[in-house]
């Protein structure tokens, strides 16, 4: 199990696309690496690389503000896939460093009253927000990026990833978008001499 | 739920290896993310691109 690796586990729909990004930028810019389902390939044996993926990570941020019932064809369902891996990621592990994102204060009472005492870090759908928390989430012997540094990569990131969504028309949650977000960010983390 | 956890922070390097990705197809991907922020369809919001199935099923 390495502290290099940082487990995200959110919800993956259109209006968090910036908080993903957000996600990315602030554990590449403490020099983490960003693990996530995604990596991983649609196969009978998925839950068994997901548990594997989620003990290689000593850090996880779980994303709990769409545990909600959301309509689908088999009617209105509520989403399971986060609260589940914040339980294998806990089970998983000795002593987990982890993190609870949610957007609204209190919500987490409500829909996790188990993890009452902890503090989420509440971030209100906002990406800039989300940054800050992360900043004073993490820590890195090696360099501690501003609040600046770190929304100038979101920044950049976001809009050379738009740009190309753009011209492609591709999946922002495929495994082929989240290895170039990963690619962008580290990029423009060497630039900023984050890296 | 720990206040502050410390990363080992990796190399830049490091960071691309263990996903897997090569210095070549690092590369390749810059370049194209270049190309398509000069193109004109570059600016606004990706709206054009489609709601995608993983979305659908996971959001």
């Amino acid at each position: 199990m390495s502290a290099t690796d940082v487990f995200l586990n959110v919800p993956f729909d259109k209006r968090y696309r910036p908080l993903f990004l957000a996600l990315v930028a602030g554990v590449v810019a403490h020099g983490g690496i960003p693990r996530c389902v995604l990596e991983l390939p649609a196969s009978r044996n998925r839950l068994e690389r997901l548990k594997a993926l989620i003990r290689g990570c000593a850090i996880s941020f779980h994303d709990l503000s769409r545990v909600q019932a959301s309509r689908t064809p088999h009617g209105s369902t509520p989403r399971f896939n986060m609260p589940f891996e914040l339980g294998l990621s806990l089970m998983s592990r000795q002593r987990p460093a982890f993190f609870i994102l949610e957007e609204r204060q209190y919500r987490l009472q409500a829909t996790l009253s188990d993890l009452n005492g902890f503090d989420p870090l509440i971030h209100g759908g906002d990406p800039i927000a989300l940054l800050r928390k992360m900043r004073d989430a993490l820590r890195s012997p090696r360099h501690r990026p501003t609040h600046d540094e770190l929304s100038g990569v979101f920044d950049r990131v976001k809009r050379s990833i738009y740009a190309d969504l753009r011209r492609t028309g591709a999946d922002f949650y495929s495994r082929a978008t989240f290895l170039e977000i990963i690619t962008a960010t580290v990029d423009e983390c060497c630039r900023a001499g984050l890296l | 739920m720990k206040k502050k956890a410390t990363i080992k922070p990796a190399t830049a390097d490091q960071i691309l290896k263990a996903l897997g990705i090569t210095k070549k197809q690092a590369a390749l991907t810059l370049a194209r993310l270049q190309a398509a922020q000069r193109s004109p369809s570059a600016r606004g919001s990706p709206r054009a691109a489609k709601t995608p199935r993983s979305e659908a099923a996971r959001a």
